[in-house]
């Protein structure tokens, strides 16, 4: 048997709850969502997304099963396969991606569309990870540069792909490794300070007109209520009126009624808020909370630097994302067009954090450097 | 068991990971807890819509009942601008069907208001229209059809100026009414009864609450408000005597401007009033319009209309002033008396000229005067000779004074919108106020053209009414009433409106008896003879010819009957109409014989629509032979464009012929009578 029973008796069982109960809450409330369709052309089926959203839970549920039968080590080892591998599809789908809602992020393969960006998080954490736990120096200003032009690489090629949010998500994972791992946090500071002065540059010369106008419209969303701030507006609104018990599931008049834009993907928390209320919020939030918990404890547990890096790599980025999606949900961060972990409907990203969780409970399970 | 640097810097990240899950804590708290019923009542008005259902505007009626302005149900093709994915393809479809350009729909949604509102595109649209945007219905989402009340004008041109119409509120009515709640688009009287009773008029519009979604497809209707029917409005109008003013005055400016002496003769105003109350029996002007061209859009070629000369849009009686030529001299006649400066037995000798000033008699051209001639005489001829002497003996500060005391150089404070002009009485004090120098000074001859009603006087229609209807009524001035009370929708009184004494003149019982000898001399034997002859009741009245600066003489006629306990006072203007003898005394004649129920009338047997007056109505119905008249068949509606009805009333006054309907006439309104056309 390739899965020992003292291993399994070692599985981290209250990540595992955590997990399925935020899939169990993001089935349920992308059901909600979207059982009174989406919109001019929906689908029939009012099962339709909650059943695509549960086949990529048991696909990603596959992928972590066998990742838990493998030592975690064997994809430090199939580093420059991960790499290379991770680069080739995010130049591909730039070449020959589908365009949808102006990222160009997507492969399309018959009625599944695929996200690279996704799965490139996870390979970015693994990659660098394995970069970080090498015997580099990243105390010198070169380590450090070698590190962050490892990030780099990938996420400048999600950023040609007009997808900020994710490019930034690659930031914010990058930072989070480079500190476990034990850079400077001067030098750090050195770079976000520098990232600071840079970024009006970014904001008039990089930015796109629609990005300009969501980072305008998150600094007031009512100069333009009908157009760019119209997101914002409505997803708080939408919150607000939930209170402390929320209308009720399937009774959210806000995402019920199609006001709500996007309500099922990366608004899905104002769903949640305004369904569920303050308490339905606040227990999601806990989840995450309880999520993140596990992760970093996976990292301060693990046998050695790679599965303590793989595992802050994957906290951060959860926490990333919980972050800015919550947060622009009600209006604390800018519109960037990132999923909420495990709720928000979409495969690639459902699967990609299911896979993240697989290598964090690997490394947990997998903590003792002797086995009998 | 001592930390290692990796793991003290996990803690401090899972310090990080507590504070971002703090923050956005408390922002829920913030959101939902301590604001949350602000956005709760916001997203309240995401899902819910209101959806105005329009009342219906109060009916305006006659003094008996007879429906004038009605409400009928019409189709109105309205967009919502929110539901229309393509508004540039929408209108382009939309604009063919509708007749409109797409500039003019684009006009219109350009418009400001509020949101979620439906854009209101036309009104009174054609059954064929709505077949056509049903057809195409799922080319056209966002476009509705609304079922909505508009006005229906029942006999069309009739009393336009009077009634009025009603038109969009416009930006500078909307800031003046905000506070009575009016919104864009909503409809307001512009003039007349519709503007000046427009409080009662006006309904409460209902709402029908619905729950949308965001394409705002109702979903449910989750309440809905019954829209409340404006009052209706009881004017003092006499239905038939309107008819028959309308259709004097139109035959008669027809007729003369046929013949090529009268040729200017285009214009014309006919006031009939109560001189007991002050109650207006009828008002015409014309040209006029029929205010049912204003319920949807104005065509081109009403508007053309609308704008040519002479102009069919100001009330004549109220809002032009004219010099008002001989009918002045009473006035004249009244302060000479008063003034003692004159007595019966006095005698005046014409002989086409004033010796004085020179100034000439209106007989002069035809080479001789009026001869000798008393007072009474003097009015029926209206002798220039003897007003200039008269006016010469009062002066013009007295002159100016009983006029002003009748009325004249001030607004009568008649309840129509817009308000009647002012006129001018002119004296020396209006010459120091408003010229300069040398022509500051008052000359003497300017005394004897205002003693004839001319020079700078100018007077309006209805305060030539309500001067004569001070005399007919033995001194005491009403002021002139358009409606006598509001009904609710149910019939119940709400409001009635009483007759309003505005003074009474300090004129002696016998001047005014000598004037009206004066007066019933002008009728028997005078300058109205013509006009009046064979005429059954007694009547009274002054003619004039009233120079003017823009063309041919103004004919006038000011009259009441009967005599001794008078009843209605009639006036009629024809401009340029170059005689009162001859154009405006036989207009008179007739709206008195329509009022006295001497225009024969017969009951029409097919369409017919009367109905005995109500049980305690005694008066029996007299079908007279239609020879007396010449046979002809007399409707309500005075021109051929008009919309006819089908309703000629069977009843006349029983023989006697001086018979009427006065203000106690018995019938209740809207019982017994029908105005479908």
């Amino acid at each position: 048997m390739l899965l020992d029973r003292r291993l399994l008796r070692n599985l981290d069982y209250s990540l595992v709850f955590a997990v399925l109960a935020l899939c169990l809450v993001g089935f349920m409330i992308v059901f909600s969502a979207t059982r009174g369709g989406i919109g001019p052309g929906s689908p029939q089926d009012p099962l339709y997304f909650v059943k695509r959203q549960v086949a990529a839970f048991i696909l990603g549920t596959l992928a972590c099963a066998a990742i838990l039968t493998t030592d975690y080590r064997l994809a430090e080892r199939a580093h420059q396969v991960l790499y290379v591998g991770n680069v080739g599809m995010l130049a591909l789908v730039l070449v020959m991606g589908h365009r949808i809602s102006g990222a160009q992020s997507w492969f399309r393969l018959g009625p599944v569309a695929l996200q690279p960006s996704e799965l490139a998080k996870v390979a970015l954490i693994l990659t660098l990870a394995h970069h970080l736990s090498e015997a580099q120096d990243i105390t010198t200003h070169r380590g450090l540069a070698l590190a962050f032009l490892h990030a780099a690489v990938p996420a400048g090629l999600v950023l040609l792909q007009n997808d900020l949010g994710t490019a930034l998500v690659f930031c914010g994972i990058t930072f989070a490794m480079l500190y476990v791992a034990g850079a400077r946090g001067k030098d750090l500071l050195a770079v976000v300070g520098a990232g600071a002065l840079a970024s009006p540059v970014v904001f008039f010369f990089l930015l796109k007109d629609y990005q300009r106008a969501r980072l305008l419209a998150f600094l007031n969303p009512y100069a333009d209520p009908t157009g760019t701030g119209y997101n914002v507006i409505q997803s708080t609104i939408a919150i607000g009126s939930g209170r402390f018990f929320g209308k009720g599931l399937f009774h959210g008049t806000q995402a019920q009624l199609n006001f709500l834009p996007a309500h099922h993907t990366d608004f899905i928390f104002s769903v949640i808020g305004e369904e569920l209320g303050f308490i339905g919020a606040v227990a999601v939030l806990t989840l995450y909370g309880l999520v993140l918990w596990r992760c970093l404890h996976a990292a301060a547990c693990a046998k050695d630097a790679f599965g303590r890096l793989v595992a802050t790599g994957v906290a951060a980025m959860l926490l990333f994302h919980v972050l800015v999606n919550v947060g622009m949900t009600m209006s604390l961060m800018p519109v960037t067009g990132i999923p909420l972990p495990f709720l928000s409907y979409g495969g690639s990203s459902l699967m990609a954090n299911l896979i993240a969780i697989g290598f964090v409970l690997d490394v947990y399970m997998r903590r003792q450097k002797i086995l009998f | 068991m001592p930390e290692s640097p990796a793991q003290n810097r996990l803690k401090q990240l899972s310090f990080v990971v507590l504070a971002v899950l703090v923050v956005l804590a408390s922002r829920l708290w913030h959101l939902q807890i301590m604001r949350g019923d602000v956005y709760e009542a916001l997203s309240q008005g995401n899902r819910v819509r209101v959806i105005p259902v329009p009342a219906p505007r109060g009916k305006i009626l006659d003094r008996h009942g007879v429906p004038l302005a009605t409400s009928r149900m019409a189709f109105s093709v309205s967009i919502v601008p929110q539901d229309v994915p393509d508004m540039e393809a929408t209108v382009v479809r939309l604009a063919p069907i509708l007749g409109m350009s797409p500039e003019s729909i684009r006009e219109k949604l350009a418009a400001p208001r509020r949101p979620f509102d439906p854009v209101r595109l036309k009104t009174d649209v054609d059954p064929a229209v709505v077949t056509a945007i049903g057809e195409r219905r799922t080319d056209l989402p966002g476009v509705v059809i609304e079922e909505v009340p508009v006005r229906s004008y029942v006999y069309g041109d009739f009393a336009s100026h009077l009634i009025g119409f009603i038109r969009e509120i416009d930006s500078s009515e909307l800031k003046l009414y905000r506070d009575k709640g009016y919104r864009p688009g909503d409809l307001i009287g512009k003039v007349g009864v519709e503007r000046a009773f427009e409080e009662y008029l006006r309904g409460v519009d209902g709402g029908e609450q619905v729950e949308v979604n965001s394409l705002s497809q109702p979903i449910k209707v989750l309440g809905s408000l019954a829209p409340i029917p404006g009052n209706d409005v009881v004017l003092t109008i006499d239905q038939k005597v309107q008819a028959a003013a309308e259709r004097a005055l139109s035959e008669q400016l027809q007729e003369l401007s046929k013949s090529p002496k009268t040729r200017g003769a285009k214009a014309g105003a006919v006031i009939a009033m109560d001189p007991r109350t002050g109650e207006i029996l009828a008002m015409t002007s014309k040209p006029s319009y029929d205010p049912n061209m204003f319920v949807g859009e104005v065509s081109r070629e009403e508007l053309n209309f609308l704008s040519s000369t002479p102009s069919p849009q100001p009330n004549r009686v109220t809002s032009h002033t004219y010099p008002p030529g001989s009918a002045f001299k009473v006035i004249t006649a009244l302060a000479a008396l008063e003034r003692h400066k004159v007595t019966m037995d006095d005698r005046f000798v014409c002989t086409g000229r004033d010796p004085q000033s020179g100034k000439a008699c209106w007989t002069a051209e035809r080479g001789k005067g009026h001869g000798k001639q008393d007072l009474v005489t003097g009015i029926a001829n209206s002798c220039n000779i003897v007003f200039y002497e008269l006016g010469r003996r009062v002066g013009i500060d007295d002159l100016a004074m009983y006029a002003r005391m009748f009325g004249l150089g001030r607004p009568t404070g008649i309840q129509l919108f817009p308000g009647d002009a002012s006129g001018l009485v002119p004296d020396r004090a209006w010459k120091r106020l408003n010229f300069k120098g040398y022509d500051q000074i008052w000359y003497p001859t300017e005394t004897l053209d205002v003693a004839i009603g001319q020079g700078a006087l100018l007077v309006t229609p209805i305060q030539i009414a309500n001067a004569y209807a001070t005399i007919a009524a033995g001194g005491i001035t009403h002021v002139p009433m358009v409606a006598r009370a509001v009904l609710a929708p149910d019939g119940k009184v709400i409001r009635e409106f009483a007759p309003k004494v505005a003074g009474s003149v300090n004129v002696s019982r016998g001047s005014f008896e000598i004037l009206k000898q004066g007066l019933a001399k002008v009728v028997s034997e005078g300058t109205a003879a013509g006009a009046f002859k064979g005429f059954p009741v007694p009547a009274a009245g002054k003619t004039g010819t009233a120079q003017n600066p823009r063309g041919d003489s103004h004919g006038w006629f000011a009259g009441f009957a009967p005599v001794d306990r008078p009843e209605i006072v009639v006036v009629v203007l024809v401009e340029h109409g170059t005689s009162g003898s001859l154009a405006a005394a036989p207009v008179a004649r007739k709206v008195m014989e329509a009022y006295f129920g001497l225009d024969q009338k017969q009951p029409e047997a097919p369409g017919s629509g009367t109905a005995p007056g109500p049980a305690g109505d005694s008066r029996e119905q007299v079908v007279r032979p239609a020879d007396e008249t010449g046979g002809t068949m007399p409707t309500p509606a005075t021109t051929p464009e008009t919309k006819a009805p089908g309703e000629v009333r069977g009843e006349v006054p029983d023989g006697s012929g001086v018979s009427h309907q006065g203000p106690g006439a018995t019938h209740s309104p809207g019982v017994g009578r029908s105005s479908a056309p």
